[in-house]
């Protein structure tokens, strides 16, 4: 049905009112034809009746005076009406009396009147009547009629139903077509006003008003909703001028926006990252704290470990004096013994020098031996195999004078060793002696010192005390420490998720930006 | 006419006529009629073809007196024809006479052929009352008579003479001057 909707209203309002006006009139023409047909039928036989009835009367004499001639020459009256095909008059005893049939057709005619009344057939009307006088029955009058009186009248109204539907239809359309203008023209006013305003987008046209019926109450309407689309057009372009202005603000807001939004992205990454090292970092520290921490504990320990050394050294301080003294007294003693030992040294020297006086004898005896044994040798050798023997002996002696001079030698060796050790035990002794001195005097520094020792170990006792209680509180301190950069670490670790949460937000806003921007240059400056 | 009344009355009608007609009129069934049976017939329809003034007729019961002046050759066949029958619901009565003087009140008075020597004389007297005079002689119906019977290829006719009728005040039917011969043939 979309063809007919998109019609052009003109054509849809004659067509409706063209089929209307069609469709009713042939209504009313086929009930009409409908009804003559009816009304001819009943007419036929009121017709055909009444013939019958008054020719039935007309017969009432031939047919009393039974004079059939008289009642033939009657019924061929009837061949004045064409569609009378046939007749007969019936004496009141049922015989036929009369007949007519018309010139060309061959009918049965029957024999005995039939029953009352009429019946329409295919092709004719037939009818029997009672013929009554004075009413009494005395005979009876048939009648064959053919029909077509009737279908030629319906043959009739068909087509003056057909012309008059014709001359309805032009009459129709040319009606239609001149009333549809009152309709149609204020709509196609209204429309080509409204293709105006679209076409040339221009809200100060009007409508002209057309009263107070539907399209006067739509121009209206129209005219209401254009009005109030111009002010709000102005209002749209006030507004959208103002806007266009702020649309630059907007545009470097936007940039600066995005410019941001992508420092806060780097600055985020960069965030991030450094999020991540901070939290390596933590967590090194973490792990540096901890073992701060062991070593605190360690130095704490070991500060202990101090403060019990110092205790102890105090004790040793204490009995380092005590030793401090007897090393006096010994000191003394080795003293006295030193000079005892100097006097026995002089001796030891001199003694010594009785040996050395005596190696060297030996020494001269065994040079001596050795060249003798040498010329021995010689002699030997001259000698020859005579001399062999003699070479032995000499070379025995030879080895003999050899290892009196190793001896001696080895005698000096020992007598100078010895005569070294006297010189250096002399010198020792001296030095001893010195060193005694020096000792004694060492040992009294050393008694002073131990007991500027023994106080400054008690310093060191107190201050290791201290140390101890600094390292125990350093202890709890690096324990706490230990929490703190525990804590951190979880810090850190939440701020690396943080720090990437706000990466991914910086970018989402680093996208809005952009697409803001899009946006803003869709807006024309 | 009310056609299912006309109907049912015509069925009746029809039912007793028949049976009237067996019962009564054996004769009339198979044989044909006979001429005066033939004629008695044709006075009781003339009867019925033709208006009296009321005058003739005092009141609704009045009978309808045929009279038969003369010579009856009718016999019984007369009251046979006329049994049961009435006119215009009025009954019917025959009357025999040889003297005029009885039947001048009938409606419908035949004449015999006896009484033809004093025709002209009991024509004048009945000129002017409205006696439908029947009767079976040649030139009757010149005479002044209204209707004569004559033969005509054995066949029962009659002539009228409408304007003694309408001297007498009888309105004949149309239907029956029509069958009737012209008079003089």
């Amino acid at each position: 049905m979309n063809w007919f909707r998109d019609l052009s209203i003109r054509l849809k309002l004659g067509l409706i009112i063209f089929l209307t006006g069609t469709v009713v009139l042939s209504m009313a023409c086929v009930t009409f034809v409908v009804y003559g047909g009816i009304a001819s039928r009943k007419s036929m036989v009121r017709e055909l009746t009444i013939m019958a009835d008054v020719f039935g009367q007309n017969s009432t004499a031939v047919l009393q005076f039974d004079n059939p001639s008289e009642a033939t020459t009657n019924l061929l009256a009837l061949a004045a009406d064409p569609h009378i095909v046939a007749a007969c008059l019936y004496k009141k005893d049922g015989e036929r009396f009369a007949s007519y049939v018309r010139s060309s057709a061959h009918v049965e005619l029957p024999g005995q009147p039939g029953k009352e009344g009429y019946r329409f057939e295919s092709d004719r009307l037939v009818l029997f009547r009672p013929i009554l006088l004075d009413q009494k029955h005395v005979g009876t009058i048939y009648i064959h009629s053919d029909l077509e009186a009737i279908q030629e009248r319906m043959r009739a109204y068909i087509r003056i139903a057909g012309w008059v539907l014709l001359a309805a239809a032009v009459v129709t359309i040319a009606i239609s077509f001149l009333l549809q203008r009152i309709i149609s023209r204020p709509i196609l006013m209204l429309a080509d006003t409204a293709r105006v305003i679209k076409e040339q987008r221009d809200y100060s046209v009007r409508a002209a008003p057309q009263g107070r019926s539907e399209i006067g109450l739509l121009t209206d309407s129209l005219n209401q909703m254009l009005a109030e689309i111009e002010s709000s057009q102005t209002a749209l372009q006030g507004a959208n001028r103002s806007l266009q202005g702020q649309a630059g603000h907007i545009k470097e807001g936007v940039t600066v926006l995005t410019t941001a939004s992508k420092q806060i992205l780097d600055l985020s990454t960069q965030l991030a990252s450094s999020a991540s090292e901070t939290a390596t970092s933590v967590s090194e520290a973490a792990t540096t704290t901890e073992e701060v921490r062991q070593t605190a504990r360690l130095s704490s320990d070991k500060a202990r470990n101090v403060q019990e050394t110092a205790q102890q050294v105090a004790q040793t301080t204490q009995r380092g004096r005590q030793s401090t003294a007897e090393t006096a007294t010994s000191m003394e003693h080795i003293h006295q013994q030193m000079d005892a030992l100097a006097d026995s040294m002089m001796r030891l020297s001199e003694q010594m020098q009785a040996i050395g006086q005596i190696v060297s004898a030996v020494e001269d005896l065994a040079a001596q031996s050795n060249l003798l044994a040498v010329n021995a040798a010689i002699e030997a050798a001259k000698a020859g195999e005579q001399g062999k023997g003699f070479g032995v002996v000499a070379q025995e002696v030879r080895n003999l004078a050899g290892e009196s001079k190793q001896a001696t030698t080895q005698i000096r060796g020992i007598l100078d060793e010895v005569q070294k050790a006297t010189r250096h035990a002399v010198q020792s002794t001296d030095q001893v002696s010195r060193a005694v001195e020096a000792g004694v005097r060492q040992s009294a520094q050393a008694g002073e010192t131990i007991e500027t020792l023994a106080g400054s170990i008690a310093t060191a006792a107190n201050a290791a005390a201290q140390i101890a209680a600094s390292s125990k509180e350093q202890l709890i301190g690096m324990e706490q420490v230990a929490t703190a950069m525990r804590s951190i670490n979880q810090v850190t670790g939440q701020n690396v998720s943080s720090a990437k949460q706000l990466e991914v937000s910086a970018r989402s806003l680093n996208d809005l930006g952009r697409k803001l921007q899009e946006l803003v240059a869709q807006y024309k400056t | 006419m009310n056609g299912h009344f006309v109907k049912r009355r015509c069925t009746a009608a029809i039912g007793l006529l028949l049976v009237g007609l067996l019962a009564v009129a054996p004769s009339s069934h198979g044989a044909p009629p006979t001429e005066y049976q033939v004629k008695a017939l044709f006075l009781f329809n003339f009867a019925q073809f033709v208006e009296w003034p009321a005058s003739v007729f005092p009141d609704a019961n009045t009978p309808v007196t045929i009279g038969v002046l003369g010579d009856d050759p009718f016999g019984p066949a007369l009251e046979s024809v006329l049994q049961g029958e009435t006119v215009k619901s009025r009954p019917l009565v025959v009357k025999r006479s040889r003297k005029l003087e009885e039947l001048q009140d009938c409606h419908v008075l035949f004449i015999c052929k006896s009484e033809n020597d004093r025709l002209d004389k009991i024509l004048s007297a009945l000129d002017r009352s409205s006696v439908l005079t029947v009767s079976e002689v040649d030139g009757f119906a010149k005479r002044g008579g209204v209707i004569n019977f004559v033969l005509q290829g054995g066949k029962v006719r009659f002539e009228i003479n409408a304007q003694a009728a309408k001297r007498k005040e009888l309105k004949l039917g149309a239907k029956l001057l029509q069958l009737g011969l012209p008079v003089g043939s």
